[in-house]
Formats: C-alpha cells, structure tokens, sequence
C-alpha cells in the first residue's frame, strides 16, 4: 500500500517537473507529454463542468409541487352560518381582511419563500396583485382613505406607500416602527403592529401624526389587535398565561405620549381568538374555544352584556376543504364573514 | 546527550498515543449518549436509503418540511442540496459497514483523528517544536467542542480533517517533493470543499502558506494541480444533470437559509460581528447552545481564553521573533475573519473550523513564551491550564447524562409501539435511525403546504425552535397555523424530556 502510494507521488512528480528542471539556463523548458495531457484532460473537465453549469442554469425553473397541489376556496357565511358565496382560487391565499371605508379583501398569497398581498374587488370578485414588487411582502393595511398601504416586506421592515396608479414607492413607516401591521384605526391616526418573535409578544401603536411608535400592551401570547369603528376602542387576543381570550381596551388621545393603555377588559368567557368588530363598537365576533362563532354586544360600559354563538366553524368547510386557521373577515357591504378555505390535492389523512 | 533526546521523543510519542487513545475513548462515549438531532437526520437520510435501494433520494424529508422557508423540489428522488463528498462518503460507508447513528458519527471519529494528526504534522512543520505539536494534539484531544464535533454526523469534522490534512500534506512534502505536496494538499483540499462550502477557508489557508513559503517556486505548470476540484466538479455535474431543475430549486432553497445570506456580513458588518460573537461562540459555550445541548455557563471560559490566547500570541509575535507563530496567527485571523463576514449563518457546528488554530497558535505561544523565559510565559500557562480545566469539566458534565438512553429511546419506543404497520409519524428526520426513514414524515410546517398530516406528531427541541421562535418573525401565518392545530386537533400523549408525542383528537 505505502510503496504504490510512493509510486503514485513519484508520477505526479515527474508529470508536474517534467520537462521544467532538464531544460538548460535559458532556454525556454518544453512542456512534458504528460504535462500536457493533464493539461488537456484538465480542460476537457474544466468545459464540461461550464457547459453542465450553463444548461442547469438555463434549465426553466420549475412550478413549486406545494403551490401546484394547493387550492384555496373563499366562502362568504351569514351570521346564521349559511354560505352564501364562495369562489375558488388556485394558490394558498390566507389572512383575509376588509376596511371601514374599503371595500376591498386583502389577502396573501402565500408559498414556500414567497409571500405577497393580493385585492379582490367586490364588485366582480376579480384577484389581482396589491403592489408591483418582487419581494416578499404580506399583512397589508389599507389607510381609511383608501389611497395608503402599509405592509410588512421581510428584508425590509414595514412599509408604507400610496396607491396611485403607476406609481408606487415604499418608503419606511417608521425609524422605530417594526413587526407585523394589524389594523389602521378608522379616524387615521393609529396603525397597530404585533411584535411576535419571542416572548412576551407586543402590542404596538404607531401614530401617524408624529411618526413615533409605542409599547401598547404585552402579554405571553397576544396577536390580531383591531380597532373599533369609532377608534375609541382597540381588541385582541391575549394570554397573559391562561388560556387565550379577547380583550378590550379603550384608546386614549395619548396613548403614544404617555405610553399608558387603559386596562385590559376581558370580553371572552371561556377562551377566544380572532375577534373582528361588526359595523359598531358595541358589537364584537369572535370564535371561542369550542370553535363556534360568537357575537359579544353591550350597549355601554366595560363588560359585555350578552353573549350569542352564531355558527360552529367546522359546519362550514366542504368536503376536501378545511379552514385551517387562516383568518377571516368581516365583510361589511354583505354584511357576512369571509373565510379562505385550504385544500391539498394530496391532503393525507393517514 | 543521544539518550536524553531519544527519552523526549519516547515520553512525547506517549504522550501523543495517550492523547488518541483518550479523543477516541471520549467521542465514541459522547457518539453513544447523544441524542441524534436535526442535521444528522438529515443528512443520513439519503446515504441509507442508497445503501439500502439504491436511490439517492431522501425519503423521510417533506420538500416544504425543513426549516428552509423554500421547496426542496424532488429532495425524495435527488439530494441535490448537500455537497457530493459527505454523502457519498456515507453511502460507500453504510453500504460497507451497515447502518445506525453510531456508525454514522463513527465516520466523523475518524475524520477527526485525521484532523488531529494533521494539525500534529502541521504544528511541528511550523513551528518546529515537536512539543508544542504534541500540546496541540493533548489540548485539541480535550477540546469538548472538537469532540463534540467528532461524535456528531455531520459533515463538518470530515471537512476540517480533510482541510487540515490538506494544509499537513503540503507543508510535509514540500521540502521534499514540491509537486507531490501540492498534488497531495489539492487533492484533500478539493475532497474538503466539496464535503462542505466551508472547505474553501481551507484553500484560502493554503494559498496563504503557498504565498509565504512558495511563492518564488510556483509557476503555470502547476495549474495541473487542479485537477481534483474540476474531476469532483464534473462527477458532482454528471449528478446534477439527472435533474438539472430539481439541483436548481434545491440548491437556491438552500441558499435561503433564515439568517444564512452568505455576504450580510460584508453589508453588515457591526451586526456580522455581533452576531459571531454572540450566536457562534457566546451561545454555544452555555448561554443558548443549540447544538451543544445542555452546557454549563462555566464554559464560558473557553471562548474568553481563545480569544486571550489569540491576543497574547499575537502580541508576544510582535515582541519576539518566534518560528511558526506568525503563520498559525495569520491562518486563525483569516478563518475568524472570513467566518465573520462571508458565513452568514452563524452555526454552532462551524466552530470546529477554527477551534484548532486557536489551539494550535496557544500551543507553540506557550512552549516558545516558556523556551524564550518570556515575560508571557504565566499568562499563556495560565490560559491554556484555563482552558484544560474548563473543557475537562464541560466533558465530565456532558458524560454524567445519557439524553439518548432516558429521552430519546424510550420516545422512540413509545412511537414505535403506537404506529400501524406502514404508518408513518410526523417527526425529525433523526428519528428515521430508529423507526426506519421510510416511517417518518420530516415536516415542520405539519401539512401546511405538503397536506400530509400523520396521526401522531413528535415535538423536540428543533420543532419546538422552529414553532416557537422562528416561525413567528419569519412565517407568522404558519406559526398560528400549527400552534391552532396542535391546540385544536391533537393532544399531548406522551413527554419526556425534550420530546412531547401529540396525538389526533379523533383518534
């Protein structure tokens, strides 16, 4: 074994010295037969290994199997939990949400590394692209005006931007302004952002007016915060260790100077999440821990005065079709919610 | 005189014997009480399935199951997304000597004592004191985080031994047979760069040496020592062409690894630097190690002495003239420097790379601060004696727990005797050495894109990295998707540990 490997040193060397070290002063050295076949070899490797580069990068890319397999199916259920509507869509779209003064569906549309925000017009249920930029965007807001957008671009932070037509151009929201965008309060002053990274997670509120954003309200896990109609009142989901519920709590003018937030008023009685407002501040859905949709009205006050489960969310999903947490809306104009449905073709049970 | 030589050289070759046979005892040690984790699921995954059919496919891994926020299309047909050199390592391995984890980090054990003799012939080459080579070997022997590298599956301990046995081989020969050595030294370094990316640290290593010790000789004809990277390259592409649109979306996949751009740091360099210090070195050394499991905060010594090493060193080189020391101090600056900025993704695991050139410029510092009665000489005693004391204890903390025989086994067990035949569980590609890769479904993201939910679901301590901390910045509509899953539609059956087995509701 050892005196092959010597073997095989000595031939390198040779092929490597041949010709260099017997040539006389001088003299330009000969390039040794073997020197060159190597060499030849070398380039005969070296072309296959460009060509072989330049086909692969050449190669069309290829349509990713997991958006290929998923369908999305948008239904639109009443109050009683009828469906009403509903339109298919090829692609994951989630997170559905709608606008005081808007009355667009927001949506992303999400694959494995891309993620970007889509509009579906009321009027003929036509999906189109929110803003003309090839990075990974998502969770955008509309303004109550209609004319901004603020959206979380990953890479970038959060964005905000006007939507003229033909032109757009993201600048940041905000120096200090970060996490997900939630919800613009319908009087234009305040957007909600979630900071969910790590724990506990954070509740922040931006102010338009002065640029500066500020530590609302924290809890282990807290998430989906909206403001109310009149922008009196912000709620979300929280768990402050339990269970999670609803809570509200009431805006104050300033909010961002101080820094202070009313106190939390749980609005669930049993665990709830995703809560979204109907047309008043005094009413307010959300789905509980049994999964039933449930209405919580008060006519004044702090405390929530009656109670109303509407629909259970596993009644509306069709055969193939689930929701699967991906949100929903309150879809004012048909004064129904909207949920996006996920399918996989290959959805295995096993 | 003669006899008093012939006596050193004796007690140092025991010394160095001693130093092998106490790497090998604790890393096979180390190799049977880890509980096996993401990566070697991973990457074992397709060497045992080519062993055993044939097809170089990895079929426990979802294509949208891995951390990756990307698709690994066709991952179950080809394995594009690791380099050639590992793997096929492996497979020729297992086919060899059959399957299980053991066997997979015996592999890295092996790479390892190839490390450990190189970084020995390279010390003494340098530096020409074979005692500092001997300190090296003792020192890296006792390295808890070398020989946690050793016995780990991983790739990287067989790409620092062959880079460091590329950089031995041309510094041995090239006294003595010059083309030899640099044919010798590609021919590793090429088998490094194509086990991992990270070989390439070594090549530029190489260059370095080339350049201060060889630079008058080297001439276009010794181009010819190219060819082990342009012959590895075009088997590698014989591979690719199989698929040229699956080695594509693979290898962009895995180019988005979270926090893994490859040039952030040379954008951001404040943050590179930050991140280095802290995710690489601070965290692993007991603060959050990842991969290192549970380590106590003492060993927070060891990267503070490295660095203090580092700083003496280079500050007694600037003193005193010193053989070798001003090669291995410019090698280990143009690792930490180059693993600062051009690796991005700041990974436990690549400490490895540079650990021995912390050591081996500790080694000849001490024996030339000592030969020289330095002022130094204390403070480099005092470093390296901190270093020997703190990793001695880390290994001896490490050696009274057994994760894989009071977690893991019992876990596996457990699955074992809750699965139907031909049912598989969604888990960790690590649990495919036990249960058989064919059994386990490896995705993350439980059914969000792949629609593939299984009845029983295994979180660990990576799911639970990826659940919990990362999806929530990075995916947050996945996050809530499997944490309302888990909440709504399973129950928690079985914890031990950091293992929890979460059972459909229905069933």
């Amino acid at each position: 074994m050892a005196s092959s490997g010597c073997m095989h040193v000595e031939q390198l060397e040779d092929i490597a010295n041949a010709g260099a070290d017997v040539a006389p002063t001088g003299v330009k050295p000969a390039v040794s037969r073997r020197l060159k076949i190597v060499f030849c070899i070398e380039a005969g490797l070296f072309v296959f290994v460009a060509a072989a580069a330049v086909k692969i990068l050449l190669t069309p890319k290829r349509d990713l199997a997991a958006v290929q397999s998923t369908q999305t199916q948008l239904i639109w259920v009443d109050q009683s939990g009828r469906r009403i509507q509903s339109l298919d869509l090829s692609g994951r779209y989630t997170s559905p949400r709608s606008f005081f003064r808007n009355s667009s569906i927001l949506l992303n549309k999400i694959e494995p590394s891309k993620s970007s925000m889509w509009s579906l017009s009321p009027e003929g249920l036509e999906i189109k692209p929110v803003i003309p930029v090839q990075r990974r965007t998502g969770f955008g807001v509309f303004a109550p005006s209609g004319k901004e957008i603020v959206f979380e671009s990953w890479g970038d932070g959060v964005l905000r931007s006007t939507m003229n037509t033909g032109w757009f151009k993201p600048r940041r929201l905000g120096t200090d302004a970060s996490g997900i965008p939630e919800d613009w309060s319908s009087d234009g002053r305040w957007i909600a952002l979630t900071k969910r990274g790590g724990q506990p997670q954070e509740l922040w509120l931006f102010d338009v007016a002065t640029g500066c954003s500020t530590l609302f309200s924290k809890a282990k896990e807290l998430s989906e915060p909206r403001f109310s109609p009149d922008s009196r009142w912000i709620a979300f989901t929280a768990s402050f260790g339990g269970e999670e519920e609803i809570y509200r709590v009431a805006l104050r003018g300033d909010a961002c100077s101080s820094g202070g937030a009313g106190e939390p008023v749980r609005v669930s009685l049993d665990g709830g999440h995703s809560c979204r407002w109907a047309d008043s501040a005094n009413e307010l859905f959300y789905v509980d821990g049994e999964q039933d949709m449930v209405a919580a009205h008060w006519s004044a006050g702090s405390a929530p005065a009656r109670f109303r489960k509407m629909f259970n969310l596993k009644s509306i999903a069709m055969s193939g079709y689930e929701y699967r947490f991906d949100g929903f809306a309150f879809d004012r104009p048909r004064n129904a919610f909207v949920f996006a449905l996920a399918r996989a073709a290959n959805w295995d049970e096993h | 005189m003669f006899r008093c030589a012939q006596t050193a050289v004796r007690s140092q070759i025991s010394i160095v014997t001693l130093a092998l046979v106490a790497y090998l005892a604790i890393a096979f040690l180390f190799a049977a009480r880890k509980t096996p984790w993401v990566d070697e699921g991973w990457i074992a995954s397709a060497p045992a399935n080519w062993a055993a059919t044939g097809s170089f496919g990895t079929p426990s891994l979802q294509p949208t199951g891995s951390w990756l926020n990307a698709e690994l299309t066709g991952i179950r047909e080809y394995t594009f997304w690791n380099l050639p050199v590992a793997i096929t390592a492996q497979a020729l391995w297992y086919k060899g000597f059959g399957f299980s984890v053991l066997k997979m980090r015996s592999l890295s054990i092996l790479s390892g004592l190839l490390a450990l003799v190189s970084w020995f012939a390279t010390v003494e080459k340098l530096s020409a004191s074979r005692a500092a080579a001997c300190l090296t070997v003792v020192m890296l022997s006792l390295d808890f985080t070398f020989l946690w590298s050793a016995a780990d599956g991983r790739m990287d301990m067989m790409c620092a031994g062959f880079g460091a046995a590329g950089l031995a081989a041309y510094l041995v020969w090239r006294e003595r047979n010059f083309p030899a050595s640099l044919w010798l030294a590609n021919s590793l370094l090429a088998l490094s760069l194509f086990t991992h990316p990270n070989g390439a640290l070594y090549f530029f290593g190489f260059v370095v040496l080339l350049w201060i010790h060889d630079r008058r000789r080297i001439n276009w004809r010794h181009g010819c020592v190219l060819t082990p990277y342009l012959l590895i390259a075009a088997l590698w592409a014989v591979y690719a062409l199989q698929h040229p649109d699956y080695f594509l979306a693979q290898m962009e996949a895995n180019s988005m690894a979270i926090g893994g751009t490859r040039w952030a740091g040379l954008a951001h360099p404040l943050h590179a630097i930050r991140n280095e210090v802290l995710v690489r070195y601070i965290a692993h050394f007991g603060v959050r190690p990842f991969w290192g499991a549970q380590i106590p905060a003492y060993a927070l010594v060891i990267p503070v002495s490295y660095w203090a090493l580092f700083a003496s060193a280079a500050t007694f080189s600037r003193l005193k003239s010193s053989k070798g020391l001003s090669e291995l101090l410019a090698l280990t600056a143009l690792f930490v420097v180059a693993m600062t900025f051009l690796i991005g993704l700041k990974a436990q695991t690549y400490l490895i790379l540079v650990l021995p050139l912390y050591v081996a410029t500790g080694a000849v510092f001490f024996c030339q601060s000592h030969v020289s009665r330095s002022a130094f000489a204390p403070l480099s005693f005092l470093l390296l004696g901190a270093l020997l004391i703190s990793n001695t204890a880390v290994i001896v903390s490490k050696l009274r727990h057994n994760p894989s025989t009071s977690e893991y086994l019992p876990t596996v067990e457990f699955i074992r005797a809750h699965l139907d035949p031909g049912e598989r569980v969604t888990a960790d590609s690590y649990f495919g050495f036990d249960l058989g890769f064919d059994r386990v479904n490896d995705d993350c993201r439980v059914g969000y894109y792949s629609g593939m939910r299984t009845r029983l679901v295994v979180e660990d301590t990576w799911y639970g990295i990826w659940w919990k901390n990362l999806f929530p910045g990075q995916e947050p509509e996945l996050a809530s998707y499997v944490e309302q899953l888990l909440k709504n539609d399973y129950r928690v059956i079985y914890s031990n540990g950091q293992f929890r087995v979460y059972a459909r509701r229905a069933t």
